[in-house]
């Protein structure tokens, strides 16, 4: 039983499952979106006595109803209704990346936006302004580099601040914890 | 081992959606402007109204999606009677978004949404003031460069032919000798064998099969260059570039942007290019490129070209080849600017914007699969399409053209059926120096495809090299000499074709006194093409290679075009092909023999 | 920074990179092709090249190739866009 569902999102390549894996270590389940072929893997992990499970979503260019795998993402975002949403996106392509992210966010759905692959887009000679990004977007900015599991410290800390921060905000008013079998 | 995942606790779902939720600190939103934001808020009180969708979606959200027409939302809203009405009453506002932006509604927010991102990455990202220019775009700089991208393509392309027609020459003279030599004994002595020598199945065998499909698979090593130099450009991204440079060669000709893709295609094969033409949406456009389309020199018609620059042209073929190519271009291009100018006046289209793919060192894996498919594709046509011809031809061949002019296979050439039909054409094709029944007869033939072209001629000339012969009986075949002798000849041809590669690019590193000896085919098509050109051999040579470029390219690509754009476009493009190719070869030879040339 | 995009196709006389046209307008490059798949979708643009089924050759007669999909002889193209003709928006305005 976890005490919170958060979901990855993000463009394909943008290096989603080297986060997802650093997260979740072996702690992986895959299987497939019920009635689609397309690969389910959620998983989950353990921080400061918090369970946490992860659901990584099909990589998708936007929410909008295009392909099969932007149907799955926005479907889980809306009904699944996850506590946070983290949205990798790809440093060194960073303005088609921000399409998606910016439709997570219109969605209200509460996030944490990672910018991956940081060491791809520095060679390339690019600096990116965290700060403003995250005022623009109203949503914290982690820096992780993937594959080489950079960032991903900060990352869990960041994530695991976000969910603290929002039951306080919810206070003792936050209703009963209830088991729904979705999706 | 994965971990089993525990259902998650989950919280009630009579929780607020999380966008409207007060504890969000401050909620995000892009700011679409003030008649879209007016939209957007209209409609989102509407569904604040509807207390089941207000549950299911974000006000907001729900709002956006719904201007945006996004497909799956706008069914599932029009499942209830709640959503349809949302709907109903939400479109008087979309419409009245769409008249204050004169276009669709969707696409507003989209821009903006789009501009937004644009904004901020400028505000976020900061860019090297040089920036980095990669490998690619450097050799982009060179090879599609305004001025000099074309002359690097041209002598691309000049490389190529010159490697198609020199280089490969050694291996093609091997494959020749070995088909008229070891194969054709070996078919004579299996017959003399079995009791058949001197029948007509052996003569069906030797002089129909191995005369005709063996006469175009002597081709196979030219082919097999030519397709190994394109997997090589292909794979390598640079024919994406050429592509682009055609494209910018035709634009300012006025014609359509679009009909260059078909034309690409057609230097591979008519056939698909005709069917490439459904790229162009209207039809003045799509007949039109079906009218050049068969200009752009196919495949299938290099065989000929070989086969005539390396009789009438030797140690320039690849230059002649070249030639040969450029000018059904620029038949193409200046019929194109004709006929758009008289009948096919309009509009002209707008260009192409392409996405280069990066260039790569081509994997030499992803070469021969390349290279053979497409050369397996030419076996299997020799083997089919080919073959059959050959038959028929020799059938008709051995069928008098009239009682008392021989029996069935053993009448004289001369008086067979084919002979005869093909003479009564061939006053047609005399002030083109080539009236000789042969090779009106293979331009007959070649109608079904061009590789017939070279097929029958090997028939033709070859049943009159073996007539003019001395009848020897069949030699004792020694089958290990033979194959000793094939492997020593392969050796060989490897050898000098290695020897041959600087001459791809001018340089004769192993001068050689004698030119290689001229099979007996090739001497007799140069001397019946001195005959009917009374001495221009060269000039008739040179006419009949334009003339196979620029008449029909196949009787598949005539069924194409009846497909595609009709009986009448069909029978325009037939006899106007005809009437082009005559002209033009005409020309090459009269005004040839005019200048004193050849 | 949509119709942006669009009046840059409307405009182009001769043929254009997507790399340049990027530099030119200031957008990344996946970005920008994220904007032409959209005009593609709304049929504003037309995609052409390879995997467009628009080469589909449908005769097997030529007894080049046994496979209707995939011509050998078909050189690969890059893939291509141009403003589609015969769009709603163009007949609008006509």
């Amino acid at each position: 039983m976890a005490d919170y569902l958060i979901a990855l999102a993000g463009n394909p390549n943008a290096g989603k499952s080297t986060i997802f894996n650093a997260l979740t270590g072996a702690r992986q389940h895959v299987g497939n979106w019920p009635g689609k072929t397309v690969e389910k893997k959620s998983g989950l992990f353990r921080y400061r006595e918090t369970e946490i499970e992860i659901v990584d979503l099909p990589g998708a260019y936007s929410l909008s109803a295009f392909s099969p795998e932007e149907v799955i993402a926005r479907d889980f975002l809306l009904e699944a209704r996850p506590d946070l949403v983290v949205t990798v996106l790809d440093a060194a392509n960073l303005e088609r990346n921000l399409y998606l992210a910016v439709q997570i966010l219109e969605l209200g759905a509460p996030a944490v936006v990672v910018l991956n692959m940081a060491d791809v887009a520095e060679s390339q000679g690019l600096t990116i302004d965290d700060e403003r990004l995250s005022q623009a977007l109203k949503a914290p900015v982690v820096r992780t580099v993937g594959r080489r599991e950079q960032g991903i410290d900060q990352l869990v800390e960041t994530v695991y601040q976000q969910l603290i921060r929002r039951d306080k905000g919810a206070g003792p008013s936050r209703p009963a914890e209830v088991t729904l079998e979705r999706l | 081992m994965a971990t089993p995942v525990t259902r998650h606790r989950k919280i009630a779902s009579t929780e607020p959606p999380v966008a409207s939720s007060p504890t969000t600190p401050a909620s995000f939103a892009i700011d679409y402007g003030p008649e879209a934001e007016a939209v957007l808020v209209a409609i989102q009180t509407e569904i604040e109204h509807a207390p089941t969708l207000c549950e299911q979606y974000p006000p907001r959200w729900l709002a956006i999606q719904i201007v945006e027409r996004d497909e799956d939302i706008l069914r599932r809203l029009q499942a209830s009677a709640e959503g349809a009405s949302l709907l109903k009453r939400a479109d008087r506002h979309i419409q009245r978004l769409a008249e204050v932006y004169g276009d669709d509604a969707d696409i507003v927010l989209t821009d903006h949404r789009y501009g937004w991102i644009n904004t901020l990455v400028r505000q976020v990202v900061t860019r090297p003031d040089e920036e980095k220019v990669t490998l690619s775009e450097r050799l982009d700089r060179v090879l599609t460069h305004r001025v000099l991208g074309l002359p690097i393509f041209l002598a691309a392309m000049w490389a190529v032919f010159k490697l198609t027609s020199d280089v490969t020459a050694p291996y093609l003279d091997w494959i020749s000798g070995v088909i008229s030599g070891p194969v054709t004994e070996w078919a004579i002595a299996l017959f003399h064998f079995l009791g058949l020598g001197g029948t007509w199945v052996e003569s069906l065998v030797v002089d129909g099969v191995i005369a005709g499909v063996g006469g175009v698979l002597v081709f196979v090593p030219v082919l097999m260059s030519l397709y190994l130099a394109l997997a090589v450009l292909e794979d390598s991204g640079y024919m994406a570039r050429a592509a682009f440079l055609m494209d910018r060669l035709m634009q300012p000709l006025g014609l359509h942007g679009k009909s260059f893709l078909p034309m690409i295609v057609g230097f591979g094969c008519t056939v698909p290019a005709i069917y490439a033409t459904r790229t162009l949406e209207n039809r003045r456009d799509r007949v039109l490129t079906g009218l050049l389309v068969p200009f752009m020199s196919c495949s299938a018609r290099l065989p000929v070209y070989v086969l005539f620059a390396a009789i009438f042209f030797p140690g320039r073929a690849g230059l002649v080849i070249f030639g040969i190519y450029m000018l059904g271009i620029a038949a193409a291009v200046l019929l194109g600017l004709v006929l758009k100018r008289t009948l096919f006046q309009g509009n002209d289209g707008a260009a192409f914007v392409m996405e280069l793919p990066p260039y790569r060192v081509p994997t030499l894996r992803s070469i021969w699969l390349h290279m053979w498919r497409r050369t397996s594709s030419f076996m299997h046509k020799a083997w089919t399409v080919i073959m059959v011809m050959s038959i028929v031809v020799w059938a008709l061949m051995a069928i008098p053209a009239g009682p008392g002019r021989g029996a069935f296979a053993h009448t004289e050439i001369d008086d067979s059926i084919f002979a005869t039909a093909a003479q009564a054409i061939a006053p047609v094709f005399a002030p083109l120096g080539f009236g000789s029944w042969q090779a009106s007869g293979s331009l007959i033939t070649g109608f079904v495809a061009k590789e017939v072209v070279v097929s029958t001629l090997g028939q033709t000339y070859g049943a009159e090299v073996a007539a003019t012969g001395d009848e020897t009986p069949p030699q004792a075949v020694n089958p290990v000499q033979d194959l000793v002798r094939i492997g020593a000849g392969f050796v060989q041809a490897t050898v000098d074709t290695i020897k041959s590669i600087p001459l791809i690019v001018g340089i004769d590193l192993f001068p050689h006194d004698e030119s290689p000896e001229p099979s007996a085919l090739m001497s007799s098509i140069q001397r019946s093409f001195a005959a009917t050109s009374g001495g221009h051999a060269g000039l008739a040579g040179l006419a009949f290679m334009v003339f196979v470029l620029l008449y029909t390219p196949c009787i598949v690509a005539v069924t194409a075009a009846r497909h595609e754009f009709g009986a009448r476009w069909m029978w325009t493009s037939v006899i106007g092909q005809f009437a082009l190719a005559w002209i033009a070869a005409f020309l090459v030879f009269q005004g040839g023999l005019l200048l004193g040339l050849g | 920074m949509l119709r942006k995009v669009l009046q840059a196709f409307e405009e182009a006389d001769g043929p254009v990179k997507l790399a340049d046209l990027s530099r030119e307008l200031g957008v990344e490059p996946g970005a920008l092709e994220g904007m032409v798949d959209f005009w593609v979708r709304k049929g504003r643009i037309q995609a052409s090249g390879q995997g467009s089924g628009l080469f589909a050759c449908t005769t097997t007669d030529c007894g080049t190739c046994g496979d209707v999909n995939s011509c050998p002889l078909v050189a690969r193209l890059p893939q291509m866009y141009a403003i589609a003709q015969d769009s709603p928006q163009q007949q609008m305005d006509a």
